[in-house]
């Protein structure tokens, strides 16, 4: 988990200062320690490093499917990333260069959902369709724990902020809170808006999780779902009072093509930002104050954005989203003629105060 | 049928009126010519047509492309055939390859829904000025009831059911289809509690005699149809133990799952059992155009549990000799992954599974090119796909025609072929 510094200073608008588009589509992005890599997830199974140049470092082709998911350490250079082919592995930066750490292809024997790094780094914990929550040494990726979520299947996770729980969401709209050192079932908080069955499609579900800087709030993303096979729905995000346990707030968007808050990450004590993806061509990037009802600005010209993350001193963010035209039946081609791939601009910006 | 006046829920109403209307429709349209009456009369074979409606992804199915641009986060997992992938969303459904073929090099033309569920479904003949009967309705048309006498059509859906005439095209309505919405039979099939069966034989007897009357001065075709209705109704009627739940093991309540795609091939085999000649059963909302990789981790994971119920039952019956499977959609999906990690709709490059009496075992024939974007070689459109199942059903369909009041009609795309390569 990144650890924002802990400030009350609100967040102004922002500014873009560079767009990169990267070759693949990318599921998922986090910044490194120090803030000089934004470390991505892509669906062609590489992991992608983008400097405070933006420029791309070699792309790390160790995983296979997609990376679903990425965590960067808040204590040193290295990242932890998920396959949906089951794969962990861990590496670190040193002086610009990429070393693997380890590489688990077996972690999980289904679809990584994600992986989250304990605040203290020692650990990675991640959920798989397989319906298995585990824990691995970030040292050596040796097995540290497992549980079974066989209520249904997981779908983000997050170390509380003093590691010694780990929070898990579901498919069906619940986010179980585990003892890390038991694996033990502690609370569960009910965010069951986040899940439709409609005919025999599961669908939403809460797909992003996050705690404040000051470990008294915790927010969880995902989306109101009123169809299957489109898959519309509105944007949600609820945020509880973690010491009691208590819902605070549900933020609830106005368009059922506004789709799913994929990611989400407080700011400081008062404010998140969050990304979400609906409808082809609907996404957008938005800041919530935690005791406003609604978010206080809005982004809605970055189509369907799947991750953001945050920049050392929450001063620069950075969004994953995805070109434009990027849907249409039958073969769509492009202006040479080609059946094109997708690809994810990510969009560089600066929070002005 | 409508022998219960306080139901108000039309849309399971078999009524007189009801019947009378859609039978009035067509005349003495879609019949088939004598001299080849005899040669078509094919009892003994049946057909399982599972629709998936709004069209499952080939990707994540039955044509999978792992670790490729388009390929999306699923693996390919061994089938019980050596050298035949599927994806890893069918591992129950990959044990039954043995019995199974697949044909990934379907084209088809249109990638609309309105379009492209009617033109599969009626095979895409050429265009003749005439709506041609979608497969249920033909093959009740060309093979006719089985011996039991059960209706010819059936279709199993969520949500409404009725008959659905519609469906026969230009064959006209005695041909239709007798949908089970949810599963269930007419609210008013039963005979009412306070009708006897004393009395419910001198209302059927004054029925035939209203049928006599109707006929005078209009089509006979007509009230023939008419009364083979009302008879396929009276033979439901002996069938209700079909639709009672209490007749579901529990055992085979869990097998087959509890969504109702499971509900309905469950009373899919059973109709095949009681002598139905044509059972289809659709299953909607696989029109994933968004969040398309969850949404297939859920449909295809119960499609997968419920087909795979399904198959083991026929091949322990040892009814996949007579009973052809076939599972289809309108087209695929798109190999372009959108913005909404939706998959759109993509006649271009897609397949068809299928099983069962006619069929070669363990086959896959045709292909994609790597990124699943082209069929390489010979592409298949629907037309070919009748015609391999007309003759995996023992009909001559190069020859056979249908004869619309004097308008021979080919009973499949005369320009197409059958898929040969999966043809026992």
């Amino acid at each position: 988990m990144f650890l924002q510094k802990k400030t009350d200073q609100p967040a102004g608008k922002t500014k873009l200062t560079k767009t990169v588009n990267l070759p693949s589509q990318a599921n998922a992005a986090r910044f490194s320690q120090d803030g000089r890599f934004l470390v991505l997830g892509c669906m062609d199974g590489q992991i992608r490093l983008i400097n405070d140049s933006y420029e791309e470092l070699p792309p790390i082709a160790l995983h296979q499917g997609w990376v679903q998911s990425i965590d960067c350490s808040s204590k040193d250079e290295s990242f932890a990333s998920g396959d949906s082919w089951g794969a962990l592995a861990y590496h670190k930066i040193q002086r610009g260069n990429i070393q693997k750490v380890w590489h688990n292809p077996k972690a999980h024997s289904g679809w990584i959902k994600k992986i989250a790094l304990s605040n203290d780094s020692s650990t990675v914990a991640s959920c798989a369709t397989d319906q298995m929550i585990r824990l691995f040494s970030t040292k050596d990726g040796s097995k540290i724990r497992e549980w079974s979520h066989a209520s249904s299947q997981p779908m983000a996770l997050c170390f509380s902020p003093d590691d010694k729980t780990l929070v898990v969401s579901d498919l069906n709209g619940k986010l179980d809170e585990f003892v890390v050192h038991s694996g033990e079932k502690k609370r569960s908080f009910d965010a069951s808006i986040f899940y439709k069955l409609d005919r025999i499609q599961d669908v939403g579900g809460v797909r992003s999780i996050a705690f404040s800087p000051d470990g008294n709030l915790m927010a969880c993303g995902g989306c109101k779902p009123s169809t299957g096979g489109f898959v519309q729905g509105m944007t949600i995000i609820k945020i509880f009072d973690w010491n009691s346990g208590k819902e605070l707030k549900t933020v609830q968007g106005s368009s059922d093509n506004d789709g799913f808050v994929h990611d989400l990450r407080f700011l400081n004590n008062k404010e998140l930002v969050a990304v979400s993806s609906g409808q082809p061509g609907n996404g957008k990037l938005f800041f919530l104050n935690v005791e406003e009802n609604q978010p206080y600005h809005t982004v809605s010209n970055y189509p369907n954005c799947h991750a953001v993350a945050v920049g050392k001193d929450a001063k620069k963010l950075a969004i994953v989203a995805t070109n434009s035209n990027s849907s249409g039946n039958g073969k769509v081609l492009d202006k040479e003629k080609k059946y094109p791939a997708n690809f994810s601009p990510v969009h560089f910006l600066e929070l002005l105060s | 049928m409508n022998n219960n006046h306080k139901c108000f829920t039309t849309d399971h109403q078999l009524s007189r009126r009801k019947w009378f209307k859609h039978l009035g429709v067509v005349g003495a349209a879609g019949m088939v010519s004598p001299a080849f009456a005899e040669a078509i009369k094919k009892k003994d074979k049946q057909v399982m047509f599972i629709w998936l409606d709004g069209g499952i992804s080939q990707l994540e199915s039955w044509d999978p492309k792992p670790n490729t641009t388009f390929g999306g986060p699923f693996r390919a997992i061994p089938t019980n055939v050596t050298g035949i992938h599927v994806s890893e969303l069918l591992p129950k459904t990959a044990m039954h390859m043995d019995k199974m073929a697949i044909v990934r090099s379907l084209s088809t033309k249109d990638n609309s829904h309105s379009a492209g569920v009617d033109r599969i479904q009626r095979g895409d003949p050429k265009n003749r000025g005439v709506t041609y009967p979608y497969i249920g309705s033909a093959i009740s048309k060309l093979m006719g009831p089985c011996e039991e006498g059960m209706p010819p059509y059936v279709w199993i859906k969520p949500l409404s059911g009725g008959f659905i005439s519609k469906d026969a095209g230009f064959l006209g309505p005695k041909y239709g289809a007798i949908a089970f919405g949810d599963g269930k039979p007419p609210d008013n099939l039963p005979r009412a509690n306070t009708v006897s069966k004393e009395l419910d034989d001198i209302r059927k007897e004054f029925r035939a005699k209203l049928d006599l009357q109707y006929r005078k001065g209009r089509m006979p075709e007509n009230s023939e149809a008419a009364t083979a209705v009302f008879d396929m109704a009276d033979k439901l009627q002996q069938r209700l133990d079909l639709f009672d739940p209490a007749n579901v093991s529990a055992k085979d309540a869990e097998r087959y799952g509890s969504w109702d795609l499971g509900r309905h091939l469950y009373l899919g085999r059973r109709m095949l059992e009681a002598g139905v000649r044509f059972v289809k059963v659709t299953s909607y909302g696989w029109d994933t155009h968004g969040d398309n990789f969850n949404g297939h981790l859920s449909l295809v994971s119960k499609f997968d549990k419920s087909f795979a119920a399904l198959m083991d039952d026929l091949h322990d019956r040892k009814m996949l000799d007579n009973v052809l499977v076939i599972v289809l959609s309108e087209f695929g999906r798109t190999p372009r992954i959108n913005g909404h990690h939706g998959r759109d709709h993509w006649p271009e490059a897609w397949s068809c599974a299928m099983a069962g009496c006619g069929l070669k075992k363990g086959l896959v024939s045709g292909k994609t090119n790597a990124l699943g974007t082209e069929v390489e070689g010979k592409s298949h459109d629907i037309g070919s796909m009748f015609h391999t199942w007309f003759s995996a059903l023992g009909l001559d369909s190069a020859s056979l025609e249908y004869d619309n009041q004097g308008q021979p009609l080919p009973v499949a795309h005369e320009e197409e072929k059958a898929v040969t390569e999966v043809l026992a």
